[in-house]
């Protein structure tokens, strides 16, 4: 008896460390967070924690700023096309990728990712001299792509592990029924990936809303994302109205993930 | 409303359609472009200066926001015979970078008609730029907490400052520029990087700061009490109740030197004479006098006198503690390395 409630004490520790742990992850993962959010909310001057006050006055700020407003519709707009743009890309690249076998699967596996291998840097400085040798240096369609390449390895991850999901037997019997290639992708195999697929886009998405390095070197000519802005912002002007952007581009953060959870499930996309 | 997968596939596709309809929106204009760094600048710049350009030459006119490091990265990829736009704002740093690889036209007071009545030391090597934008670097106090104030550069080496600086970062022209003085004050002269870094590893631990407005909370808080610090952010401090002066520096002021310069070959390298002839005009350079705290590098400036006060004066500028950036380039690399691994 007295050795049953040893391990039973023993259990309970171990439990409450591994809480106490978790409690501890948590912390140090929203911590920087909370302290922007609640630096947002500041009547005072500065960007600070504990805020002074409340006030939404830095959020009036930052809407009534036009260079971080129009950073944030660039932001958006091209995080937007890149998570579409990317997505299908990914897909049709994860069911080429699924179709080979052996050591070429590897390799494509591999050629897939390189994006996420390389540093972005160099990257960005690689795709600006190729960029201006194709005549789309500082435009927006420059920066486009240099997005849709930094977001492409998390939709194909993403879309790729879905797919191992689906037993090949499915694709066999919608064959054997009579179905097309076309009717068999999208009748059967899309609706069990589409779990995958949303997570690629939001990642595509939150990947090419925060990009900074990318956008920084192939950014178009009189334009800006919010990244760049803010940084542009917080170099001059040390003021919480880039703790109210940072706020609101989380807040765009978690609709995604809401997004996520209206269409799919949390559960299943994960 | 229920948000089905066909309503996302919709509205994805709507959005596509959106996005792709307003790709051609950016190439449709043909607003003329200069540069400009970001923030107030960038605010100030686009409300209050361009619309009078934009007006003077009847046609839009659009800024690239950004910094140095970026621009020049782009003028490489660019190449000399295809820059991205006419004229150019740079810190002389960077301006010297490329100055000798054929990018810009010659400035004479023939293109440039208020080049005749700049001071001598704004007309940069080559005359391949043009300052016209002259920031005084001044050495800041809290009046608060400092008993007796600095009187130059070499007082931050003083035992009572001990603790209370913040310097900028060596990536900052303004590090450069002292790490430079330091090797000429204590060393033997402005290429002795040895020195200049052994007397900051004096100094240090100190807050090391990319750019001005990051010192300034610091200071605001109390955090430190002197530091080097261009006369604007002096201004924004005292203008929030924060008790803080200046001093000018027994050895001179150091200046944030951005230079005009204008593409050879450009298409608008008509308009990009024009726009550094317009920034140098006594107007504009009294509006930066005036709303920024820039010295005006036109000697017809009259300052008034609520900005008289501020060592802004042609005389003033001119005494100032200048750097052949040429030098500086050649040696920054060894620097960098050096105080990255001693600080």
């Amino acid at each position: 008896m007295s050795a049953a409630s040893a391990t039973f004490g023993g259990q309970r520790t171990i439990g409450l460390g591994f809480s106490l742990l978790i409690i501890a992850l948590y912390v140090f993962l929203l911590m920087p967070l909370l302290t922007i959010v609640g630096a947002s909310f500041t009547s005072g001057m500065m960007i600070e924690f504990p805020p002074q006050g409340f006030s939404l006055k830095w959020y009036h700020e930052f809407l009534s700023r036009k260079d971080l407003v129009d950073g944030l519709l660039m932001s958006l707009r091209v995080a937007a096309i890149t998570a579409i743009v990317t997505t299908t890309i990914a897909m049709m690249a994860a069911l080429a990728g699924q179709a080979m076998a052996g050591r070429m699967a590897g390799w494509f596996q591999l050629g897939m990712t390189l994006p996420l291998l390389v540093p972005e840097l160099l990257t960005a400085v690689g795709l600006l001299f190729f960029l201006y040798k194709i005549g789309l240096g500082k435009t927006v369609l420059g920066l486009q792509f240099g997005h849709i390449l930094m977001a492409f390895p998390y939709a194909y991850v993403s879309i790729t592990a879905a797919l191992r999901q689906v037993p090949s037997s499915l694709e066999e019997a919608s064959s054997s029924m009579g179905a097309s290639s076309w009717q068999t992708f999208r009748l059967v195999i899309l609706p069990l990936v589409m779990p995958g697929v949303a997570m690629g886009a939001i990642f595509a998405f939150i990947n090419s809303f925060d990009l900074y390095t990318i956008s920084l070197l192939l950014k178009p000519i009189g334009g800006n994302t919010l990244p760049l802005a803010l940084f542009d912002f917080l170099t001059y002007e040390f003021k919480p109205t880039a703790a109210a952007a940072a706020t609101l581009s989380i807040l765009l953060s978690l609709c995604g993930v809401v997004l996520v959870q209206r269409l799919v499930g949390l559960q299943r996309a994960f | 409303m229920k948000l089905s997968r066909r309503n996302f596939l919709q509205a994805g596709a709507g959005a596509s359609a959106l996005a792709a309809f307003g790709l051609p929106a950016f190439a449709q204009q043909s607003p003329f472009i200069v540069n400009m760094f970001g923030g107030r600048w960038e605010n100030d710049w686009r409300q209050q200066v361009m619309p009078k350009f934009a007006e003077e030459i009847g046609r839009p006119v659009d800024l690239d926001i950004g910094l140095g490091t970026s621009w020049i990265a782009n003028f490489r990829a660019a190449g000399p015979q295809n820059p991205p736009f006419a004229s150019v704002m740079l810190n002389e740093r960077y301006t010297a970078m490329i100055r000798n690889e054929g990018y810009f036209e010659v400035l004479t007071p023939e293109n440039v008609p208020n080049m005749a009545d700049l001071i001598e030391p704004a007309k940069l090597k080559g005359h391949t730029g043009l300052t016209g934008m002259l920031a005084p670097l001044i050495l800041a106090y809290r009046t608060d907490l400092v008993d007796e104030p600095p009187r130059g550069w070499a007082d931050l080496w003083h035992e009572r400052f001990r603790g209370q600086l913040g310097l900028y970062k060596i990536t900052n022209s303004a590090g450069v520029m002292m790490a430079l003085w330091a090797g000429e004050h204590f060393g033997k002269g402005r290429d002795d990087v040895e020195t200049a870094v052994a007397k900051f590893k004096e100094l240090a631990p100190f807050p090391q700061i990319g750019y001005s407005s990051q010192l300034t909370p610091l200071m605001m808080q109390g955090q430190i009490a002197v530091a080097p610090l261009d006369v604007g952010e002096v201004k924004a401090m005292q203008d929030q109740g924060v008790p803080v002066d200046y001093v000018i520096p027994e050895e001179g002021m150091l200046v944030f030197d951005h230079s005009f310069s204008v593409f050879a070959n450009h298409p608008d390298k008509a308009l990009g004479l024009e726009y550094v002839n317009f920034v140098l005009s006594p107007e504009i350079q009294l509006w930066m006098a005036e709303n920024w705290l820039i010295a005006p590098t036109n000697k017809t400036v009259q300052l008034p006198p609520e900005v008289a006060k501020w060592p802004l004066s042609a005389e003033q500028v001119t005494k100032a503690i200048r750097f052949d950036w040429d030098d500086a380039n050649a040696i920054s690399g060894k620097l960098n390395d050096l105080w990255e691994r001693t600080i």
